[in-house]
């Protein structure tokens, strides 16, 4: 029997978003965000995304600007498109070429240790 | 053990056929039960109660959507089972619960599966479906935690189930799970291309504000004013369905 989409949340372009934001699911966000975000499950910030937020998920694909600090549990992913003006926490990360990330990057399970990029990342 | 609820406009002559046809496997399938019908001032409510009062179990509305409305507070206030008969249009409700119209949802009341589901809340008016709603200057609040603003020109719908007749299983809310769709759609123009762009938050509860008095649309019956408080009642309605529902 087919079923509806279930409980994902999105917010589409065109859509503003002021407040402590929360879910338990996942989270599509291509329109603007300011405030906190916090997902329970895993976070897609889209190329028109525009974020003005702190950041909490599970696993995160960002695509678009965030201003604010970032935290997530297992996994981040940052595509060629993505702004980050703010702190990262993450487990593992993927950096696409031309990402720009601007702010401390701590890895908890590094074994380093703390990270800092304040650069462009170029190919 | 049955209560047939008519609409007025079944009574129409236009529908005698497929009415006799409906009455003739109702009582080829042992399902007859009491005729009550609707008239332009008559309020169904009353007698449905009495009804179930005396014994009867399942309220079947014979009629479209707006049928299902005018007996829906009814049917869960004195927990009976609602069943449908779709006669006329629209019948999204009964397409989405799998029911098939006329002669052949008789077969489906025969076959008794029933689903319980939610039932929406809009400013103490009980909703199935879903209600549509002005997107212009309207601001959404999530319990104070937060806001949620169209910056375009665009509609809003807050789903039980679906407002309009759904494409495909996506296009319909879950009804059992506790939460109603609030379906933002905002219309993106880009150069000469225009894109809309669909915002889905499943939520409990919320509230929509204007700054004027608008008019919504709630299972097809008109609700106005400023201020819109939505909700859900967690499984209150008890609905016989078909094999073929969608959700």
């Amino acid at each position: 029997m087919a079923k509806g989409n279930g409980g994902d949340t999105i917010i589409a372009e065109g859509v503003k978003v002021e407040g402590d934001f929360t879910s338990n699911g996942n989270v599509t966000i291509e329109g603007h965000v300011s405030g906190n975000v916090a997902a329970g499950g895993d976070i897609f910030i889209g190329e028109n995304a525009v974020i003005d937020a702190d950041v909490t998920a599970k696993n995160a694909v960002v695509a678009g600007r965030v201003k604010g600090n970032v935290r997530i549990d297992e996994k981040i992913e940052l595509t060629a498109s993505s702004n980050l003006e703010g702190d990262l926490e993450t487990r593992v990360m993927i950096v696409a070429p031309g990402a720009q990330i601007n702010g401390r990057i701590v890895m908890p399970d590094g074994k380093k240790g703390a990270v800092s990029v304040e650069e462009e990342i170029e190919d | 053990m049955y209560c047939y609820v008519y609409d007025d406009f079944v009574q129409e002559k236009k529908y005698e056929r497929e009415l006799d046809a409906i009455e003739n496997r109702i009582t080829d399938l042992g399902l007859q039960g009491k005729t009550i019908r609707l008239a332009l001032f008559r309020n169904a409510d009353e007698t449905i109660r009495d009804e179930v009062k005396r014994g009867i179990k399942t309220v079947v509305a014979v009629g479209n959507d707006a049928t299902v409305h005018k007996v829906l507070n009814a049917v869960i206030d004195s927990g009976a089972v609602l069943a449908l008969i779709p006669v006329g249009e629209p019948t999204v409700l009964a397409h989405i619960l799998g029911v098939p119209g006329g002669v052949k949802a008789c077969d489906v009341l025969s076959q008794r599966i029933i689903e319980k589901m939610d039932a929406g809340m809009v400013n103490h008016h009980r909703f199935i479906t879903g209600v549509s709603i002005p997107g212009a200057n309207a601001k959404v609040s999530v319990g104070g935690r937060y806001d949620v603003t169209p910056l375009v020109k665009g509609g809003i719908e807050v789903r039980n189930l679906s407002v309009k007749e759904p494409r495909d299983p996506s296009d319909i809310s879950d009804p059992t799970d506790g939460k109603l769709d609030l379906v933002i759609e905002t219309e993106i123009r880009k150069g000469f291309r225009k894109k809309i762009g669909v915002t889905k938050l499943p939520l409990p509860s919320f509230n929509i504000s204007y700054k004027k008095n608008i008019k919504a649309t709630a299972d097809g019956a008109e609700i106005e004013g400023q201020e819109f408080s939505f909700s859900v009642e967690r499984k209150v309605l008890q609905a016989v369905v078909g094999r073929e529902r969608m959700f």
